[in-house]
């Protein structure tokens, strides 16, 4: 499973279980008196809390402060440094090696060495695990045989986790310690870009004690990270983690505790940031402008680029979309200020190009004239492709979380008055939604938005568009694009491979498997009580966050 | 058969003049006027939409969203427009459509359902009247809202592909589910008066059928009563719509209605649009005030003793 931008499924009885259970913080507060403090954050589903089953915005959150992992991503450049990590270093972008500092720890004094990575590793590879992040390590050496053809679906207890028959191999061959605290990895192809991803969850380090009861660990991870829990975390009410007195590390949070309150099922917490029971928070398109007009708040306020990206998708396997020309239509038919003017002036800046400018290698504005409003040049290629099939609406798949279907409102109002075609929106389910979309059961242009897993362009391409026309969301699938990929894993430098990767953007663009629509802009407000809010641009929750390890606490 | 027909013949006299005599008495009060005023009005934005306006309300420009109704009445946008962009004055002219069907439906079908069980009730007595009367008890008990939550909980989701009977259909339905039972007690109550009255049994002498005593001997004094409680109904419905659809489960979208409207604009007004929240409460008052001030009006010319 991908990483996705938050979505949000549950029924109405959880929610009327959080507010049944909020509140009850005050008795917290009474333990630090070290000065620091409780914050407040704001948090919606989690899907899980160790490494490599998440693979969402949120679990990534409370992983990245409770958990530590070889690179941290610098909070104002996105580049990665070092952090559990002693060196990476490499010959030829093929053979990795990966030294770890000494004497680190996890919460329960386990040592933090290269067994503890790898045991980790070998989980998540592990197809029967069928854990989300596990096709980040597709690219390793001995992965194909951890992760044999799934059975076939109707064998499956449930139709949403794939089963597998029975697997020998239950460690990466790719993966070797050389010593204790050395790992070597083995790629299968040259990817030079191997170092920018190992800060993400997919790679950190698990303690053995976590893999003994993962289902205690679930609730109370395990982490080696500056944060941890000392009561279980519950997925509906949310739980507080207090700072690690026993940290070792170099990044150390100044704040005593965070506690995070649960928002599920396109529920805000605007409200409550406005009582001051919430720090950091995103008001909602209704509230936005009141926001930014008050002049108090105003100075409060933290903007920046967010490399979430939102694309309306084809399904290329289904009429009338197979046509090129009805796809750049349909994207030209959009207007985006317009839409963006609907759902909140500065939550999103248009797209011009399937990478998002903050991301290495993106902003090419690759999608030019395509991606611009233009109504009659959208009406031409309509003619050209021969006409909109008559009496056909317009079908808008999306997910309901959230504010997506006013969104997808905007859009469709968009869409029909520069075409003069009817439209009507699909709303599903994000469960469901993913479902049809994977089993390509999607008979209209649909939702899609994408955060980056790390700090590169390949993530935008690969992982979206790879992988064959049986394979993807879209079924795209172009023989160039593929050997561009490749092409751009084995070069010699990131820099070559940034490049390369944009030529395979390019080839993408020909083929218009998505019409880029917008990108996300972080816009947050904070409370009066913390300062030194920082915003980190890679990974920014979609409702409200901050950089837990470097956010102050004033009182 | 010349003597059957005769008593009948001279009852509906008095009958009519009770209804012209009605009409006099309110059409000399200005309240009523005005009141009826509101009522045509809104009874005409229902039928013939494409009086008030020329805009069709499912054309939204996004880049022209939330523009205040600085011109008022005139211009452009006559009332501004919507948080999509929409002309906001097209939006309510047609989202009366769905409101008032859905009310006149509901009413109509609760008159229906109530009379006929209520006549029964009076008419037969015993085990006829108790069983009725009891299951009375019982949706009497359960609150309306409550009622209609539960049930159009079951529809949720279900969206709309905007055919009329589809989006006002649940909501009617749960509706006039909770809704009949004040139709019935009139009527039981004014058939258990009126059946032992001397021409009702005059004509059972006669040797008329209990249908035949039942909706032309009872009927035309049961609905009295009723037809003065219809107009308040008919404002309680509308309300009731519009609560159910601030709570999400009235009229579903895309189709509007008053109700939706009330529920969109309450999460603009709190950022500075006030009229989008402001303009569909202000009509929803004015329509639930006519239909309250006609209905009290009806039952006072109806029957002078509640004067």
């Amino acid at each position: 499973m991908r990483r996705m931008k938050l979505a949000v499924a549950t029924s109405a009885a959880a929610v009327l279980a959080l507010s049944a259970c909020a509140g009850d913080e005050s008795d917290l507060d009474g333990e630090g008196d070290g000065g620091g403090g409780t914050l407040n954050m704001q948090i919606g589903e989690v899907f899980s809390l160790i490494p490599g089953g998440s693979g969402e915005s949120e679990g990534f959150r409370i992983m990245k402060n409770v958990y530590e992992g070889l690179v941290y991503y610098n909070a104002e450049t996105g580049e990665p440094e070092n952090l559990v990590a002693e060196e990476i270093s490499t010959e030829d972008n093929t053979t990795w090696t990966i030294k770890i500092k000494e004497g680190l720890t996890f919460h329960n004094d386990e040592p933090v060495n290269a067994e503890a990575f790898m045991r980790s590793w070998n989980r998540t590879a592990y197809g029967p695990n069928a854990l989300r992040l596990n096709y980040f390590f597709a690219t390793f050496e001995g992965y194909d045989e951890m992760n044999p053809d799934p059975l076939p679906e109707e064998e499956w207890a449930d139709p949403e986790v794939p089963e597998f028959p029975e697997v020998e191999t239950t460690e990466l061959s790719g993966v070797t310690a050389v010593d204790e605290y050395t790992i070597q990895v083995q790629l299968k192809a040259p990817f030079a870009a191997f170092s920018t991803m190992l800060g993400y969850e997919a790679f950190f380090p698990v303690a053995e004690e976590c893999l003994e009861d993962t289902e205690a660990c679930e609730k109370k991870p395990i982490g080696n990270g500056p944060f941890m829990f000392e009561e279980e975390y519950n997925l509906e009410s949310g739980g507080t983690a207090v700072a690690w007195d026993g940290y070792q590390g170099e990044h150390a949070p100044s704040i005593d505790a965070v506690e995070w309150h649960v928002y599920l099922e396109g529920d805000d917490c605007w409200a409550d940031f406005m009582t001051g029971d919430i720090d950091v928070c995103r008001p909602t398109a209704a509230d936005y402008e009141q926001a930014v007009n008050d002049p108090e708040l105003a100075e409060r306020r933290i903007t920046g680029p967010d490399p979430s990206l939102t694309v309306l998708g084809f399904p290329m396997y289904a009429e009338p979309y197979d046509d090129v020309n009805i796809r750049r239509a349909i994207s030209m038919a959009i207007d985006r200020e317009g839409v963006i003017n609907v759902v909140g002036a500065d939550r999103f800046v248009p797209a011009t190009s399937w990478v998002p400018e903050s991301i290495l290698g993106g902003g090419t504005g690759i999608c030019g004239e395509y991606c611009t409003h233009n109504p009659e040049e959208a009406q031409r290629l309509i003619e050209e492709a021969g006409g909109w099939p008559e009496g056909q609406k317009l079908e808008l798949w999306v997910n309901d979380a959230s504010d997506n279907l006013d969104i997808f409102r905007a859009i469709g109002d968009s869409i029909s008055e520069s075409l003069g075609i009817e439209y009507e929106l699909v709303s599903m389910e994000w469960g469901d939604f993913l479902l049809a979309r994977e089993g390509h059961t999607v008979e209209g242009p649909f939702r899609s938005g994408w955060s980056p897993d790390y700090n590169l362009n390949e993530n935008y391409l690969e992982p979206i568009y790879g992988g064959g026309a049986a394979t993807n969301d879209y079924g795209f699938e172009n023989e160039e694009y593929n050997a561009k990929i490749a092409e751009a894993g084995a070069a010699a430098s990131l820099e070559e491979a940034v490049e390369i990767y944009a030529e395979a953007e390019a080839i993408l663009a020909e083929d218009f498997p998505s019409a880029p629509v917008f990108e996300d802009k972080v816009n947050f407000f904070y409370s009066e009580r913390v300062s030194n809010v920082i915003v980190n641009p890679i990974y920014a929750g979609p409702g409200g966050d901050a950089e837990l390890r470097d956010i102050v606490i004033n009182e | 058969m010349t003597e059957l027909t005769a008593p009948t013949a001279q009852s509906e006299v008095p009958q009519a003049s009770l209804w012209k005599d009605a009409f006099r008495t309110m059409a000399r009060r200005p309240d009523v006027i005005f009141a009826t005023l509101i009522m045509l009005f809104v009874f005409t934005m229902a039928a013939f939409p494409g009086l008030f306006t020329d805009k069709d309300p499912t054309r939204c420009l996004g880049r022209d969203a939330r523009l205040r109704p600085d011109t008022w009445f005139t211009g452009e946008h006559p009332l501004g427009t919507d948080g999509f962009g929409c002309d906001f004055a097209a939006t309510i002219v047609h989202g009366t459509r769905p409101t008032i069907t859905l009310a006149l439906t509901v009413i109509i079908l609760s008159v229906l359902i109530g009379m006929t069980l209520g006549i029964l009730a009076g008419y037969f007595g015993r085990w006829v009247d108790a069983i009725i009367s009891r299951a009375l008890d019982v949706f009497i008990v359960i609150p309306l809202m409550m009622g209609a939550i539960l049930l159009l909980s079951l529809f949720r989701g279900r969206g709309s592909s905007g055919n009329l009977l589809e989006t006002v259909g649940p909501a009617a339905l749960a509706l006039t589910l909770f809704g009949w039972m004040e139709f019935c007690r009139y009527a039981r109550a004014a058939t258990i008066e009126t059946k032992n009255l001397d021409y009702v049994t005059a004509a059972r002498c006669l040797g008329a059928r209990d249908r035949r005593i039942m909706f032309k001997h009872v009927l035309p004094n049961a609905i009295v009563p009723i037809t003065a409680i219809v107009p308040t109904s008919l404002g309680s419905v509308i309300v009731a719509e519009a609560a159910l659809a601030v709570l999400g489960i009235g009229v579903q979208p895309p189709a509007t209605s008053w109700g939706v409207l009330l529920s969109n604009g309450t999460q603009w007004a709190g950022g500075g649009y006030i009229y989008l929240f402001g303009i569909p409460l202000v009509l929803l008052i004015l329509t639930v005030f006519a239909f309250a001030t006609f209905g009290d009006a009806l039952r006072d010319a109806l029957d002078p003793k509640l004067r």
